[in-house]
């Protein structure tokens, strides 16, 4: 597992001792947010939660639970939201598409961290179980030629 | 006494203009509908009530029926313009896409262009390491701990007042009504007018039979 993966671990685990200790060590280093390990581990946390199942008011219901969630909800702007999901699912309605298409990479980021978390907590895995999403996640990474 | 195919083709024309009101007016409910949504999604923060989510996701149910029925009426529009052009070259004008139009049946079956969707909002986060300072993954560690811990209580807040949103919407959703009653009403005068012209020529085609056989 690397330093991405780990980071994002110490995240998805809120063990938050070593998720700071990753804070100073990147900020020191000038290392920005690791995008596409979670890109990857927000890729196959739909495929998940959402593949067999997934309709549009199932997608619509989640991201209001996860905005409910977060508090106040003003870093996780619903209809992008909705459109990444949709958009991994391949659901490629014209509004998908041209939603996705101008969310620029920092936004992402944000979206898809938040949107992962809540997928990971609800999923409630044990450490072993978070370790083999993970290592999935690195493999799609890899497969992406990362 | 007016040409009755002008007749005929004045209420088609007509047809085609409550029509295409009718369309912006199911668009008009669409962005109603949708501002429901997130009145109610504003209104729903803190809660944890099904209710409020259901309403939200009625209200996404509601915004993609009229942007469904605003794409048929489009359609309609431009069948009776193509309709009228073939009947009467030239009298409807053409009909081009305006701008913030719906996409057309065509455009909506259109695959994704350069591969499935999944695997381009894949590709483009392929950066190890954006140089956003951590505001990214910060973001979703600053909800996080703000967010509550399972088992507390959530204490509601005051609902955003919904009331300018509830108007709009039925606002919008009377226009289309009255959007539906008026095609119906200028349909039934166009099918008199039709009626009209088909009794005209029969009876136009009677007499002349007439005139032959007494001829």
């Amino acid at each position: 597992m690397d330093d991405n993966t780990k980071f994002l671990r110490a995240l998805l685990r809120q063990d938050w001792d070593t998720y700071n200790a990753y804070v100073a060590e990147y900020t020191r280093q000038g290392i920005g947010t690791p995008v596409a390990i979670i890109a990857c581990a927000f890729h196959l946390a739909v495929q998940r939660r959402f593949k067999s199942t997934g309709s549009m008011a199932e997608i619509i219901r989640f991201v209001a639970d996860t905005r409910v969630f977060f508090a106040d909800g003003k870093d996780l702007p619903p209809r992008e939201a909705e459109a990444l999901i949709c958009a991994v699912l391949d659901m490629d309605a014209p509004w998908v598409e041209e939603i996705v298409d101008r969310i620029d990479i920092l936004a992402l980021s944000k979206i898809e961290g938040q949107l992962v978390i809540k997928l990971i907590l609800d999923e409630d895995l044990s450490d072993d179980e978070l370790d083999a999403f993970l290592a999935d996640a690195e493999h799609l990474l890899h497969e992406q030629g990362q | 006494m007016a040409d009755p195919l002008s007749d005929v083709l004045k209420h088609l024309l007509e047809l085609v203009d409550v029509l295409d009101r009718a369309a912006v007016a199911a668009f008009g409910a669409q962005t109603g509908a949708e501002g429901a949504r997130t009145a109610f999604t504003e209104a729903g923060r803190g809660s944890a009530n099904p209710l409020i989510t259901q309403a939200a996701t009625d209200a996404r149910t509601a915004s993609d029926a009229a942007r469904d029925a605003g794409q048929a009426l489009g359609r309609a529009a431009r069948a009776y313009a193509a309709y009228i052009n073939t009947i009467a070259p030239g009298t409807a004008p053409t009909r081009q896409a305006t701008p913030g139009s719906m996409p057309t049946g065509e455009q909506l079956l259109k695959p994704a262009s350069g591969g499935p969707l999944s695997k381009r909002i894949l590709a483009r986060a392929m950066i190890p390491n954006f140089d956003d300072g951590l505001e990214g993954l910060q973001t979703g560690a600053n909800r996080l701990q703000d967010a509550a811990p399972p088992g507390d209580v959530v204490v509601p807040r005051p609902p955003t007042p919904t009331v300018n949103a509830a108007n709009t919407e039925g606002a919008h959703l009377g226009d289309a009504l009255l959007a539906a009653l008026t095609i119906a009403i200028v349909g039934i005068r166009a099918s008199e007018s039709v009626r009209r012209l088909r009794e005209r020529l029969r009876a136009r085609s009677r007499k002349n039979k007439r005139g032959s056989d007494d001829g």
